[in-house]
């Protein structure tokens, strides 16, 4: 691995894991997209910028993970609602184990523990 | 600047989105304009003065239009794959190489190609070798490393509980495969009697440890009769 892999190696790990961090944002809370994005926004590396969330929250709902509706707002025009369809907290759960065993797999490895 | 050529860049902006998703089927491509311009209304909205310079940071955290294509155009590339597992892949692909370069670099460095094992417990020393490079854990690589112990820095026991991830890479894949090769290696130390009965060669000591001939440790009696309580070694021990 060379040291100039590093932006494209996480680009592609942000890439994989960011749509659970969606649904994760989702399973408690239905959100809109400006409110989704800010909260994303907070946590460092997750998101590059803020109109990339979009093509994200495009792919869930077709992939049927997160469903929209229109909500009345007291700021302005109505909002679109994102919320978790079962299917979409049944791949979180999945991803949820499967992350957990993965990660600590490669914390063993890389922090130069064997198996045990 | 007034609101109209605030709205000017804004459109711009809105145009230029259309423009680089034009390659992105409807009616996608009009929820994505529509929704980055509503994100864009909102975040208006928090501007306190609504300058020239506020709008253009706004834009600028909103992201290239290209950028935004180019990630729309990605998912559209996608759309074969399984959606569920589409992200964990993408990720397992990338730390996968990863730690197959780190430890093939490894095992390369100390042990040129081969990790040899070498039973602790037996002044006779057998070796087992167990090739890096195999394309995936079986029975036989499994019951080779059950023969074997590791030695440092890649010790291991075979006692409690192995999960898959722990046996790919080094001969077992799961607890049930693990059970299935420790039996086959009693199996082979069981001395058939003239009077057609077997008798064991192996023990199982104080511990619940398998011990066999040579004085080697195999594993726990428990992790085998947990997976295969039928066993010989779980009816006779």
């Amino acid at each position: 691995m060379v040291a100039g892999g590093t932006p494209k190696l996480m680009a592609q790990m942000r890439r994989g894991a960011i749509e659970y961090c969606v649904l994760a944002l989702l399973r408690n809370d239905e959100r809109y997209g400006f409110e989704l994005t800010r909260e994303l926004a907070n946590f460092d590396g997750l998101v590059t910028s803020e109109g990339t969330i979009y093509p994200l929250l495009s792919r869930l709902r077709q992939d049927e993970l997160v469903e929209t509706f229109w909500q009345e707002s007291l700021q302005g025009p109505p909002r679109r609602y994102y919320r978790i369809t079962e299917k979409g907290r049944l791949a979180l759960e999945s991803f949820v184990v499967q992350w957990s065993t993965f990660r600590d797999t490669v914390d063993k490895l890389i922090l130069g523990g064997g198996p045990t | 600047m007034t609101k109209a050529s605030i709205d000017g860049v804004i459109d711009d902006y809105l145009r230029r989105l259309q423009t680089a998703l034009s390659r992105l089927p409807e009616p996608r491509r009009s929820q994505l304009v529509g929704e980055i311009s509503e994100h864009i209304a909102e975040s208006r909205n928090d501007l306190p003065n609504q300058t020239e310079q506020e709008i253009r940071d706004l834009l600028d955290r909103v992201g290239r239009p290209e950028d935004i294509a180019a990630e729309a155009l990605a998912d559209e590339l996608e759309l074969v794959d399984k959606p569920s597992h589409r992200g964990l892949i993408a990720v397992l692909i990338v730390v996968a190489a990863m730690i197959v370069g780190f430890g093939t670099w490894a095992i390369l460095a100390r042990d040129n190609h081969h990790v040899t094992a070498t039973p602790p417990l037996s002044k006779k020393t057998t070796t087992t070798t167990v090739s890096t490079s195999d394309s995936g854990p079986t029975l036989a690589t499994c019951t080779s490393a059950v023969t074997g112990f590791y030695s440092p820095p890649l010790s291991w026991s075979f006692g409690g509980t192995i999960s898959s991830d722990q046996g790919v890479g080094y001969g077992c894949e799961n607890q049930e495969m693990l059970a299935n090769a420790m039996m086959k290696v009693v199996d082979a130390n069981v001395t058939p009697t003239s009077a057609g009965e077997a008798s064991g060669a192996y023990g199982v000591n104080s511990a619940g440890q398998i011990i066999v001939p040579n004085g080697q440790v195999i594993g726990l009696y428990q992790t085998v009769c947990n997976v295969l309580p039928k066993s010989t070694l779980c009816i006779n021990g």
